[in-house]
Formats: structure tokens, sequence, C-alpha cells
């Protein structure tokens, strides 16, 4: 497994998980892969896996059902757009700016480019 | 408490390894080379030497037993090929911590040894008797080796030669246990071979002295013999059980 | 449970390999054990598999002293030495002949994972196996044996690339909460990620035990941003991307822990590391 050694690992995969929400891949009340699971398909330790399943808790991402897994929460699209978005606008939108700002690209330019 | 089922199993899994014949890559090593050389095939061509010299003597007919005690002598050689397996390190260590009690290990050996040595004795005999017959009587009675094989298997009933056996098993496992070095298990396991070859050979030289009714007589076959054979068997119990690796 | 108190042992009495160690581990983790060469990760291994017999102090292993070797304790503990038994016999006898004597053993499992290894005719004769796939073979025996305790010493020497990750793959599934599995290695990046806990030993005793949440809690992994107090860094190494460090984690910041720069910061700057896991 690659891994950006700049990030912590189980916020990799807490974002990996996201991703496959926002995609479709994963639906309202879907179980995730158990912590076990993904511990065994990523080659991580419990730790790791373990973060990253109460990371996505946290934000309401997904519930628990004891004895049965994590699941899907309804918002969780939602949120995850929202938290997405809002990257984008603080991180992102800024670099863009400097690089249009560097390259001397109008927000004309840019229009017609998209 | 003895596990019937893991003896039986112990027994099971010894049985094939000497079945599990070394090939070509074996031989090419050259210090395997030389040992099995010296040590493995020196034991039957000496079996043969004195399986002649036995049939070609008439010393024979007197003392029937001497044909079964060389087979049991070479006999040790399938055991040597069990222990020589365990004698590698790792496959040592794989034992050791096979799930089962020194008592069941040293149970299944000893059984297992009863069961092989007369079978391999009978076919080494055979080859001395064969041999000795052509070589000594210039032609081949059929009929004369399958009495004399008769005989043996007599004589293998008989308790000078059971207890015998008894014991050579037990030095073969206390030997196998106290010496981890291959090199030095087989000088060790030849040396006994030689002086285990030597010794019917002498007793029949000696056939007249005092000694030899002492060796073969019922004080040394039900005392002697039992005792120094459960004294081994002690022996190696407790030596595996404070085996370290 | 692994419970190791006051443990002495040497092979000679002028040369010491463990001297009074008192260890802990509990189950449901996979510990790394690390150390220099020669500092005695194989006879501590031993130790606990009874192979080896204390020379003072204890180990208990659940209720079992290993050197008893009682048959309850063999049979839920796999030693798998970094050399592995040679046999002429074909892959399907070993196993068969072998399996009995461990009660939890599947063949389902042991077929599975052989699979992922790549080994499909079980066919073969074990000694005409390269090295690396006799000790596949081995490994995923020792896995389908399903024993409580799996001890494994240098496991991936010998395997190639493809292979590590399917034993690490294999190792993380075959996982329980009941099961301990510790391995002894040099290789600390094979393993690197799927390690819950971490033992190294140095000079005769054990300079650290602890589980991967305690190590990123006490020390951060990362690279240098500049602002670090100097004081704080235990280790620092130069990388395309800048300088990684390992520093005190004074601040709680989450990072990744990097098992060859822990070990390397445990021996630059032993007592600063010593000190910070004993607050």
């Amino acid at each position: 497994m690659i891994v950006n050694k700049e990030i912590p690992i189980f916020l990799q995969l807490a974002e990996n998980i996201k991703s496959q929400i926002i995609e479709g891949k994963l639906k309202k009340d879907d179980r995730i892969m158990s912590v076990r699971d993904i511990a065994a398909t990523y080659e991580v330790n419990n730790n790791t896996a373990m973060k990253s399943v109460n990371t996505l808790a946290e934000e309401n991402i997904i519930y628990q059902k004891r004895g049965m897994g994590y699941f899907v929460t309804e918002k969780a699209k939602e949120i995850i757009e929202e938290q997405r978005r809002r990257l984008f606008y603080e991180k992102e939108l800024p670099i863009l700016r400097k690089v249009m700002t560097q390259l001397g690209i109008t927000k004309e330019e840019l229009m017609s480019m998209l | 408490m003895v596990s019937i089922i893991r003896v039986y199993n112990l027994i099971k899994r010894d049985l094939i390894i000497p079945f599990a014949i070394p090939n070509r890559a074996f031989f090419k090593n050259s210090a395997r080379k030389v040992a099995v050389w010296r040590y493995a095939l020196w034991l039957p061509l000496f079996a043969m030497i004195m399986g002649i010299l036995y049939c070609t003597h008439s010393p024979m007919n007197e003392s029937p037993e001497l044909g079964p005690v060389y087979g049991i002598i070479f006999a040790i050689v399938l055991p040597y090929v069990i222990t020589r397996e365990h004698c590698k390190r790792s496959n040592r260590e794989f034992a050791l911590l096979l799930p089962a009690t020194a008592t069941e290990k040293c149970l299944a050996f000893a059984i297992l040894s009863l069961i092989i040595l007369p079978l391999y004795s009978i076919v080494s005999s055979c080859i001395g008797y064969y041999i000795g017959m052509i070589l000594g009587n210039g032609i081949f009675k059929g009929t004369f080796v399958v009495s004399y094989i008769h005989r043996d298997l007599a004589v293998f009933l008989s308790p000078f030669v059971i207890s015998l056996m008894l014991m050579i098993i037990s030095l073969n496992l206390l030997l196998s246990l106290l010496i981890k070095n291959e090199i030095v298990q087989m000088i060790g396991l030849f040396l006994v071979f030689a002086i285990l070859g030597i010794f019917p050979a002498v007793l029949a030289i000696l056939k007249d002295v005092f000694l030899l009714p002492f060796l073969t007589g019922k004080t040394a076959i039900y005392l002697i013999y039992p005792l120094i054979s459960t004294m081994l068997l002690l022996g190696s119990y407790v030596k595996l059980k404070e085996e370290r690796a | 449970m692994i419970e190791i108190k006051n443990l002495d042992f040497h092979y000679n009495k002028k040369h010491k390999v463990l001297s009074d160690i008192d260890l802990q581990l509990t189950n449901g983790r996979i510990v790394g054990l690390l150390g220099k060469n020669g500092v005695g990760k194989s006879t501590l291994l031993h130790l606990i598999a009874g192979l080896q017999f204390p020379i003072n102090g204890s180990i208990t292993v659940d209720e079992f002293a290993p050197q008893k070797r009682n048959v309850a304790f063999l049979q839920n503990m796999f030693l798998l030495g970094e050399e592995v038994p040679s046999t002429t016999m074909t892959i399907n006898k070993f196993v068969k002949i072998n399996s009995v004597f461990y009660p939890e053993f599947s063949q389902q499992a042991f077929t599975d994972y052989l699979t992922e290894f790549e080994i499909t005719d079980l066919t073969q004769s074990m000694d005409k196996l390269s090295f690396g796939t006799r000790k596949k073979v081995h490994i995923a025996f020792a896995l389908a044996c399903n024993t409580k305790y799996l001890l494994m010493d240098e496991p991936t020497n010998g395997l190639d690339i493809p292979s590590k990750a399917s034993l690490r793959k294999l190792l993380r599934l075959a996982m329980g909460d009941g099961k301990l599995v510790i391995i002894s290695t040099h290789q600390a990046r094979d393993l690197q990620n799927i390690l819950d806990s971490i033992v190294i030993l140095d000079n005769t005793n054990v300079l650290i035990s602890a589980d991967d949440a305690l190590i990123t809690q006490k020390l951060y992994f990362g690279i240098a941003k500049g602002d670090e107090n100097e004081e704080d860094i235990l280790y620092r190494e130069a990388n395309v991307a800048g300088d990684m460090i390992v520093k005190l984690n004074k601040d709680g910041q989450t990072s990744n822990s990097d098992v060859e720069l822990l070990f390397n910061a445990a021996f630059t700057n032993k007592e600063k590391f010593k000190k910070a896991f004993s607050e």
C-alpha cells in the first residue's frame, strides 16, 4: 500500500471511505467494512483502523449498531459534500488564485476553459 | 495419561519419514556424500560380510540367534534415518514442540522400532543368507534358505532376541537424544553397531567359555537386559523432558 | 496473556543474554520484537515457546509454564523459526501427518492461504521447493493451525515483495481478539503498518514495550517544520521532502508511527526516549 507520509494513515482511510460514499458506492444504511476487515484489506494495525472508524463516527458519517457493525448515516453524503466544499474554498481556491495571478490568467479565460 | 490417538499419529508420522528417500540432490552435497558413504553404506556391507561368514561357517547351525541379531543391528539403520531427519535443528525444534507428551513420544518411538526392526532384520538376514549361500556353497539352494528363515522367525520370538532387541532400541533412542550433531551421532551409532556386531561373533567364538551361558542365560534375559532397557528408557524420557533446542 | 517476571537467561555465564526482564503482553495484538543483531530476540521466542528454560525468574503463558510442555499449551502455541523444517515428503503429506496434532487446524484456511501465496500444486515435494516457497508453506501451515499464540522469527526473510504483502494481509486477516502474534524482525519496513505493539530489546533488557496508540501519543513522526524545540527532537534524518524527525509530542499532534524511525530514535537518544515513556 502506498501512503502519503505526511497525513496520518487513519485520516487517509477515512477519506477513502468518504470518497466511496460520495461516489455512491456506499449508500445510506449500507454496512461499511469492520475494523478487522479494514486492518486486513489496507494492511494497517488495529489502532489505525479503529481511529479511522472513530473519526467517521465523530463526524456523523457512520453510526454503530451494537453487535452488527457500522453503517452509513442518512446525512453522510451531505456532510461529506459540505466538508469537501469547505476544503475546496479554504485550501484549493487560494492556490488557484495564486496560480492565476502568477500566470496572468483572467477570470474570463478560466470560464471559457471550464 | 497417554492418548492412544496421539501415539498412533506419532507412529504414523515417523513411519513415513524413513520412506521419504533422499533424492539425488541430497547426495550432491559433498559433506553429506562423505557421511552417507562412510557410515550408512558401510553398514549393509558389514551386514553382508557377516552374513556370508555366518552362512559359510558351521557355527550357524549351533547359534541360530546370530542371524536375527545381525539383522537387528542393521535394522537400526532405519530408525537412524528417522533420527537423522529429526537431527536437523529445525526438525528437532518442530518435533520437540509437537503437541504430545514426552511419554507418548518415547512410546511411539519404541513401538515404531519394534515394528520396523523385525521386518528389516529379516530382510537383512535373507540378503546375507543368499549371498552366503552363493559364495559359500557355490550353488543357490532356495529351500535351504527358506528353512533358515523359518528358524530365524522362530528365534525372533525367543526371549534372548527380544530382550536384546529392546535394549538396543532403548540405547538407540537415548543416543539420538543425547547427540545433537549429525556427524557425531552417525559416529556414535556406527560404534554401537560395530561393538554389537562383534559381540555375537565373539559370542560364537567364546561358545564354550563360561561367559556365554551367563550372557544368554535366564538371569541376563529376564533380569539384566530388561533392567538396562528400563534404565535407558527412563533416561530417554528424562532427557526428552529436559531437552532444549 | 504472556507474563514474564525477573527473567534471566544465558547460554554461558560470561555472556548474559537476558537480565531481569519484566514483560507483559496482552492478547489481541500483533507484536513486533525488535533489537540489534544478537541481542536475544530468537532466544526470547524460544523461551516463550518452551524450547529453552529460564535460569531465573518465570514465564507464564495463560496458566502454563512453557518449559513443562503440556499438551494443552503446545496445542495453542506455534513457533515458526528462521530455518524451516525440510523434509522430502509432499506438501499434502506434510500437512496430513502434522495437522492432526493441532485441534484448531483448518484445511480450508490452509488452502486459502496457499492460494494467496500463489502456491497451487500441493503434490510438490517439500525439498524441491525454493527456500522462499517452502517458507510460505510453513507460514500458511502455522496460520492454519489457528493457535492462540503464534511466534515468528524473521518471517519475511526469503520472501519476494508480493509475498511480503500477502503475509501482511494474511496476518491481519487471521488475527482475532484472543490471539497474540509475536514477530521478531529486522525488516521493519516489511511489517510497518500492521504492528499493534512494539517491544525493543537492548543490552539484556527491554527498552520499550508499548502499543501503537501510546507511541503515537508520546511521539510525533513527520517532516520538520523548522519551529520545533531542538530539545524535543529525538532523531532527525534527511529526506527528499525535508528532514524526517521524531520528537516528543507535547502538543498532541496525530501522526503515523514509523518503526524504523522509532528504532533509530530509541538508539540515538536512549535516555530521552526512556524518559518519554516512563512518565
